[in-house]
């Protein structure tokens, strides 16, 4: 389903403010995104939703993702955009490996508990997460090890 | 659908409406949007922002259908639907599918009455999965699905464009004028017929009322009584002789007069059958036109 340019535009004013507005939060960790940047992760998220046979409505994942990643231990500054970008793609392409079961909520929780936990900041292995871990994370909350 | 631009052009408003303008069409394709964003908050019960592709484009077929049934009934342009809070027609449109779906019920409840001359299965497992497309049906999400097995055709089957309750109320309109049709015959006399008519009348899947207007309209045509249902070889060779002789327009007037002296011998007053036995009449002359052309008539009527 295309995204009439009308709605995408908007959808992307949306997402652009809220995440101007989360770095605000991610400040305080030393973590901050440019104006390109949050242009490119919005772009991103487009791409990910058509990659993943996706669609969103409203301004999206990325600030939830925002908050549940900032204080991790294992994002720096100059990945930090980067490491947003490759787990939003995650986020949608695990949304489908879970076929839906897992509330968006519920699967944030469980890979920011991988991520810091049992993938100690590795993206490849984010990329690689099975549903079966995803569930196990899930229920074991943050402290996945 | 792979574009939601085409939202537009598929919900329909009255016939001959001019497009709407620019600004106006922007309006409506927000408003839209902002009813779709609903039904996946609904859906997911806010667990979700996103959903796959299929299942918005499921829901978008739902919401469009409904706002087309809620104009179509009302008489509405689809400007109709500009100016007011989409939420609100839209709500408006469930209480109107929710009228609809309260006359299919009605119109089922009718059509168990009907007693059919032989058990096809069918017809009776098609009456059975239709009482599950009332416990089933969401109007809510899926206005335009029909959540039951439809297998029983009918002789005059009902357009793939409509969906939903739509074509729930179509099918079984039809469903009852057929059995109307057949419940002036003896139950005997539409029995023998079936069994000469097929060779497994109960397993297979046919329809038990197009035999019985066929061979109505034959035996009008050959001055028999309509109420036996027969066309005896020996007449039906005569009525071949006597067709061979006309071109197909004229054989086609013959068969749609018989189609209505039938209506009138079984005392058919009604409408909407006299238009439906008239409409299947019309969808047997090509086979009846090539059945003369080949001299035999055995395979359009029956011989009991």
């Amino acid at each position: 389903m295309d995204m009439l340019p009308i709605i995408r535009r908007e959808q992307e004013r949306l997402a652009i403010a809220e995440l101007e507005g989360c770095n605000a939060l991610s400040e305080r960790y030393g973590l901050a995104l440019t104006e390109a940047q949050i242009v490119g992760l919005v772009n991103r998220r487009f791409e990910a939703l058509r990659d993943t046979g996706r669609l969103e409505l409203g301004s999206g994942v990325i600030s939830k993702l925002v908050y549940a990643f900032c204080d991790s231990p294992y994002i720096t500054r100059d990945e930090y955009a980067e490491t947003l970008a490759a787990l939003q793609d995650d986020f949608y392409a695990l949304k489908n490996e879970s076929e839906d079961m897992l509330s968006d909520d519920e699967l944030i929780e469980a890979m920011a508990g991988l991520f810091n936990g049992r993938a100690q900041g590795s993206l490849e292995y984010m990329e690689d997460v099975t549903f079966g871990e995803l569930c196990r994370a899930a229920r074991g909350g943050k402290n996945d090890e | 659908m792979t574009n939601d631009e085409a939202l537009i052009t598929v919900i329909g408003g009255e016939a001959g409406e001019p497009p709407l303008d620019e600004a106006d069409e922007a309006i409506l394709q927000r408003s839209l949007y902002r009813l779709l964003e609903k039904r996946v908050m609904y859906a997911t019960m806010g667990d979700s922002t996103s959903i796959r592709t299929e299942t918005a484009e499921e829901l978008l077929k739902s919401i469009i259908f409904a706002l087309s049934l809620y104009l179509r009934v009302n008489g509405l342009p689809r400007r109709a639907l500009i100016g007011r809070d989409i939420a609100e027609v839209f709500q408006d449109a469930i209480a109107c599918i929710e009228r609809e779906t309260k006359r299919a019920r009605a119109l089922y409840i009718r059509a168990l009455d009907y007693e059919p001359p032989i058990p096809n299965i069918s017809y009776r497992d098609t009456l059975r999965g239709l009482g599950e497309f009332f416990r089933r049906y969401d109007p809510r999400l899926m206005a335009h699905d029909i959540p039951c097995d439809i297998d029983y055709q009918l002789c005059l089957p009902v357009s793939d464009e409509l969906v939903g309750v739509s074509y729930v109320i179509e099918y079984l309109q039809r469903l009852i004028c057929e059995q109307a049709f057949l419940s002036r015959f003896a139950g005997e006399s539409v029995k023998r017929l079936l069994y000469k008519y097929c060779p497994d009348p109960v397993g297979l899947l046919i329809n038990l009322c197009e035999p019985a207007i066929a061979n109505a309209i034959g035996a009008k045509l050959t001055g028999l009584s309509v109420r036996s249902l027969d066309v005896p070889s020996d007449m039906a060779a005569r009525l071949l002789s006597s067709l061979a002789r006309i071109d197909s327009r004229n054989i086609a007037e013959k068969v749609d007069k018989a189609a209505m002296d039938v209506c009138d011998t079984m005392e058919i007053s009604d409408a909407g059958l006299r238009g439906y036995v008239a409409e299947v009449a019309r969808s047997l002359c090509p086979r009846l036109t090539a059945a003369v052309e080949g001299g035999d008539l055995s395979r359009v009527f029956i011989a009991l």
